[in-house]
């Protein structure tokens, strides 16, 4: 899958967590200035990637993500470290 | 009286702390009632089918940590912060054990009489009023003694440990679930987050969180033999969706009795349920008087 997928994927999570459906999000977009997010809002766009791409995120990236560019390299990273048999 | 100005302690020991405890439980049982099951446990069910009714749930739940107790008919077991009495009940109803319920809410305990009376299970049901290290209790009398989610309140939580095995019989168990961080550094950098203080300040007055690690210290610490833990992290996760689900869908009747109250409850669950395995864990421990 590449790059822009991710993004893509995460991006629908992200609106969906939000309830923020018709609203465009630049993949450079700072998560934490969209309305109504707080860090427990960016937790449940995590746990919804990590169930989606089974994969688990390092705590760095958990607790100091800001983008849906730098959430998908990460993920991309993981899957491709471990592809699916 | 004296008229000299009282000043509050920052950390729990005074007055304060129980009395805001207190109060989150001492709250009109209805409203409990419009988002828990109807034996009104306030903590997490067992769903190993995966589609269990909250109600079936609890009740696979009691039986589990009955059996990690390992009662039997004629038992004596404590309960400590009983809440509703859902497990006192139940051990007196299903088990025949003879049960006493400790809890410092005045209200709490006029419902779990009432409800062991309708139960007619009144005389082996007996509730304390007051905090464990008030209250008069029979020492080395005890089969069993439960702490089901409610160390997190007590301010002298190795104090507690102490009791419970004071209060057991020389071969009594002790079962203890508790939410926890998930390990030291998690809490050291969340424990005074926002998020942290909505839960256990302005939800539930004064509770504090502590990795499991120290509470296993605590048991050894008070001469326990650790016999067994398990994560009960993924079905507390569940209850709580369930709990969401009923706060939502009777928060009209919520907010009659309390302006406000749903979107309060709905809070506290998203910020318990985002949290799970990311800051906190839920455990259950069971340690033994056995040498």
């Amino acid at each position: 899958m590449k790059s822009t997928s991710f993004e893509d994927a995460i991006k629908q999570i992200v609106q969906h967590t939000l309830k923020l459906p018709d609203r465009e999000i630049a993949p450079n977009t700072n998560l934490r200035d969209l309305p109504g997010v707080e860090s427990i809002k960016i937790l449940r766009i995590v746990a919804s990637i990590e169930k989606a791409f089974d994969v688990r995120l390092d705590d760095q990236v958990v607790f100091r993500v800001n983008t849906i560019e730098e959430l998908a390299t990460e993920v991309g990273k993981l899957v491709e470290e471990h592809p699916t048999p | 009286m004296t008229a000299q100005p009282q000043t509050e302690p920052a950390r729990p020991g005074g007055g304060w702390s129980h009395g805001v405890t207190n109060a989150h439980y001492d709250q009109d049982p209805r409203i409990f009632q419009l988002f828990l099951d109807s034996s009104m446990k306030y903590s997490p069910g067992l769903f190993p089918n995966g589609n269990e009714s909250l109600e079936a749930a609890q009740h696979k739940k009691m039986h589990f940590i009955a059996g990690q107790l390992g009662v039997k008919a004629g038992s004596r077991v404590l309960d400590i912060g009983c809440g509703w009495g859902s497990f006192v009940c139940f051990l007196a109803k299903e088990y025949g054990c003879d049960v006493v319920g400790v809890t410092p809410a005045p209200r709490q305990a006029e419902h779990i009489r009432a409800r062991a009376a309708g139960l007619g299970v009144a005389e082996r049901v007996r509730i304390v009023v007051g905090h464990l290290h008030e209250v008069s209790l029979p020492g080395g009398a005890f089969d069993g003694v439960s702490f089901i989610g409610s160390i997190t309140h007590f301010p002298d939580k190795p104090g507690a440990l102490a009791t419970a095995w004071s209060l057991l019989k020389p071969t009594g168990t002790t079962y203890l679930s508790e939410t926890c961080f998930c390990n030291a550094a998690k809490r050291r950098e969340f424990a005074s987050r926002p998020g942290t203080k909505f839960v256990l300040q302005d939800t539930f007055g004064w509770a504090e969180l502590i990795p499991v690690s120290e509470y296993i210290r605590y048991f050894e610490d008070a001469g326990f033999s650790l016999q067994g833990l398990t994560d009960l992290t993924a079905p507390f996760h569940r209850t709580i969706e369930i709990w969401s689900e009923n706060a939502e869908r009777n928060g009209a009747a919520l907010d009659a009795i309390e302006p406000g109250l749903s979107d309060r409850l709905l809070k506290y669950f998203e910020i318990s349920n985002a949290a799970w395995g990311y800051t906190s864990k839920q455990y259950a421990v069971v340690a033994s008087k056995r040498r």
